[in-house]
């Protein structure tokens, strides 16, 4: 069995179980739990662990997509989660800046810890307040054209599997350069 | 879209550092908010203009008039004379009064700094909120003619910062380490500390370390390597340490990766074969 693991990790209220939702051909494997804390201003629930969907490509070949917590009390879930990925998005919502050094701190946490192909997904861009995806790389300190900073609606099929297919050609361009 | 946040959630330090190095141009306006427990504190504006990410002027009022009042309440030069002398309508009120010798060199320097002088004390307030607006025209009846980069300005309000309340969520953490970013050099004076603490940024040794072997408050060290982030020569990164051994995680992470466990650390995941990814990248593509 071929199985392509993708990590999709970002703050609180990213999108991120949506993103995962919304493709996945099985039920969403979820942890997500009524938010007690500060986090329940944004959402009222939240994963605590990780969620799993799952993609069937062929009868041996499966896309599993992991979804990392947001919270910071849960920050060991990332390296768990990381390791064996293949790639990962990293999603950012727009229209929340107060999340952008958290975002920033997640996206370093994994750049050490891996090179594998990733791609940032910049979400909620319809929002009022929004920021432009420029000012967000800014924020990420993201300055290097090799880093790919995309808009993705999580709540739109269409607009998941396409950031999807862009993670999967930049992972195939990596393979060849490899 | 414009850039718009509160203090507490993006401090202005980090906005001045994304208006740096994203070059911008335009209007920063913030508005200060009243302290709760201060029956003196009241909320006022300010207007911080940009150009190119240097800043090139800043006022507390939108009349045009702040610029000519500093001079004249200065009396080195009346109303009137400036009036007569400010002729060109596209070119910077000091440099304008210079070049007709009405200013000197040295009174646009004060003047200008003035001007940096308050953008200085707005990193000291605590309740703010801010928006950036990139469509506002040239305010050539503020300017002196003269700019500095926003990044120096950030480097001096913090280093004379006294409240760092505002921005404790913005420091990084005690026990996370600094790695220099490659070919960043720096492009602004390093005071001795900031060279000390840049000399540790290998990824390797905690905040807390760095203040240990240079025998100084953790709070200096974290701030010091706070400006150096600003500055683009550093990234706050996680030790890398050894993670325990786990061998059985939650259900869920056992079913996504069953060898954790007993992985090597580094170990690269496995790759999958060429024939899936061109399978995958189909079945993607008829999705969209």
């Amino acid at each position: 069995m071929e199985i392509l693991r993708v990590v999709i990790t970002g703050a609180v209220g990213s999108g991120k179980t949506t993103f995962i939702r919304n493709i996945s051909e099985i039920d969403v494997v979820d942890t997500d739990k009524r938010a007690t804390d500060e986090t329940s201003e944004i959402k009222l629930r939240t994963t605590v662990a990780l969620d799993f969907g799952r993609l069937t490509i062929a009868p041996n070949q499966s896309l599993h997509l992991y979804g990392t917590p947001g919270q910071e009390r849960f920050e060991f879930m990332w390296e768990i989660l990381i390791k064996k990925a293949n790639a990962y998005i990293l999603l950012v919502d727009a229209h929340r800046p107060e999340s952008l050094r958290y975002s920033r701190r997640i996206l370093n946490f994994m750049k050490r810890q891996t090179q594998i192909p990733m791609l940032i997904g910049v979400t909620h861009t319809d929002c009022e307040e929004a920021w432009e995806i420029n000012d967000i790389a800014l924020a990420l300190g993201v300055v290097k054209e090799d880093t790919t900073i995309m808009k993705v609606n999580a709540n739109d099929k269409n607009s998941v599997f396409i950031m999807l297919l862009k993670l999967v050609e930049k992972l195939a361009e990596s393979y060849q350069y490899s | 879209m414009s850039l718009s946040s509160s203090f507490n959630d993006f401090s202005l330090a980090e906005l001045f550092q994304l208006i740096d190095q994203g070059k911008k141009s335009g209007c920063l306006t913030v508005r200060t908010l009243p302290e709760l427990n201060s029956a003196e504190s009241k909320s006022e504006n300010y207007y911080i203009w940009f150009n190119q990410g240097r800043v090139v002027a800043a006022t507390s009022r939108l009349s045009g008039q702040c610029l000519v009042s500093r001079i004249t309440q200065r009396n080195w030069a009346s109303r009137v004379e400036i009036e007569e002398n400010a002729t060109l309508a596209s070119m910077p009120l000091g440099l304008s009064l210079k070049i007709q010798g009405i200013l000197s060199s040295e009174q646009l320097n004060l003047l200008f700094a003035g001007q940096i002088q308050q953008i200085r004390q707005l990193f000291e307030i605590q309740k703010g909120v801010f928006k950036f607006d990139s469509k506002i025209n040239v305010p050539w009846r503020e300017m002196t003619g003269l700019s500095l980069r926003a990044i120096e300005v950030v480097f001096m309000a913090l280093r004379v910062l006294k409240n760092w309340e505002v921005l404790e969520d913005a420091l990084p953490d005690k026990n996370n380490a600094i790695q220099s970013i490659p070919e960043s050099k720096p492009q602004i004076p390093l005071s001795p500390l900031e060279w000390h603490v840049w000399e540790f940024a290998k990824g390797n040794v905690s905040l807390q370390g760095i203040a240990n072997q240079l025998n100084q408050p953790i709070e200096l060290i974290r701030q010091a390597s706070f400006r150096l982030i600003l500055a683009g020569l550093v990234e706050e990164v996680p030790l890398i340490k050894l993670s325990p051994e786990i061998e059985d995680p939650m259900d869920l992470s056992v079913m996504a990766f069953s060898n954790y466990g007993r992985q090597k650390r580094n170990e690269q995941p496995l790759q999958v074969s060429t024939a899936f990814l061109q399978n995958l990248v189909g079945f993607l593509r008829s999705k969209t």
